[in-house]
């Protein structure tokens, strides 16, 4: 056994190691560190997605209140947007017919009014008994 | 300044795994025994272990290269250890009358102690001490570590390291004197 006198002092003991550990123990070491760093890292992902599960439950219900929310709002909006554009180019039709009427009308009775037409067209439609009795 | 290819191995996923397992082959058994003279119990000192190269795999990237990646490894399992003693000094403060009375019961109940009854008496001298002074002295008296080396692992002068383990010494030699004196 070896004996040893450190630094000249006086601890005179065996610096032997006195401790031992289990048979085998550094045969299956290497693996069960490599297992562990294996589990480690499952353990890391699984540590992530825990951290962001609250976040993501948060997420997922304001999507599913906001998909709730507001498309049946906007289709209700589109709803009423129809209609009022509807009325509105109901009315613009209104307008525009007037105006395009009375265009027409005037356009009409100043080029394409012809005397000779007209006496035409009513000759042919009368009978001559209808003449008589006018 | 160039980098050690088994560092760029140990940095590159490809690679990683395969020198990773020779990083642990390699400095395995010295980090426990250096971890084990510490905590006193196989249990602990292989949980210990497991989490320093846990923590070398997971921080791999961050080693600059400023030191050896063995001093790197011996310092990080050297705070796991300084860890997990104040963890359990805090578990112990109040079922313990004195600061290290939680290791002389982990020290008489060790299965895995094979010392004869004078290096017993050693050991019950070395847990007395502050942790500090414990490792400079185990990794004097037991491995046999340059102070120089001891310097760059611990972070701390050489002149202090000296002086640490000479007051260590002092303190073991008063406490076999006492032991003797009580016998």
């Amino acid at each position: 056994m070896k004996t040893k006198d450190k630094n000249n002092t006086n601890i005179a003991f065996s610096n032997e190691n006195p401790f031992i550990c289990p048979e085998g123990y550094f045969d299956t070491l290497t693996e069960r560190i490599i297992n562990r760093v294996e589990s480690e890292k499952q353990t890391s992902t699984t540590k992530i997605i825990r951290i962001l599960k609250p976040a993501l439950a948060f997420a997922a219900s304001f999507a599913i209140i906001f998909i709730l929310i507001y498309i049946p709002a906007s289709i209700i909006g589109n709803r009423t947007s129809y209609s009022e554009t509807t009325e509105q180019e109901i009315l613009d039709l209104y307008y525009v017919n007037d105006h395009v009427l009375v265009n027409t009308f005037e356009t009409e009775t100043q080029d394409d009014y012809n005397e000779d037409l007209m006496e035409k067209v009513l000759l042919a439609s009368v009978s001559d008994m209808e003449l008589l009795e006018f | 300044m160039s980098v050690d290819p088994f560092i760029k191995e140990l940095k590159n996923v490809s690679t990683k795994q395969g020198a990773f397992q020779q990083l642990v082959e390699k400095h395995q058994e010295k980090l426990y025994w250096h971890v084990r003279k510490m905590v006193l119990n196989h249990a602990d000192a292989d949980d210990i272990l497991q989490n320093t190269f846990v923590k070398v795999w997971n921080n791999i990237d961050n080693f600059r290269g400023d030191s050896s990646l063995y001093t790197w490894t011996y310092r990080i399992a050297t705070n796991e250890t300084l860890t997990f003693l104040a963890q359990q000094k805090r578990r112990n403060i109040f079922s313990s009358s004195t600061d290290n009375d939680y290791l002389a019961k982990k020290l008489e109940s060790d299965e895995y102690f094979d010392g004869t009854e004078i290096q017993r008496k050693l050991q019950e001298a070395i847990i007395t001490l502050p942790e500090k002074q414990r490792i400079v002295f185990n990794m004097k008296y037991f491995d046999e570590v340059k102070y120089k080396d001891m310097s760059e692992i611990l972070e701390t002068s050489v002149g202090a390291l000296k002086a640490s383990y000479h007051h260590a010494v002092k303190k073991i030699e008063a406490f076999l004197r006492n032991d003797e004196m009580n016998f």
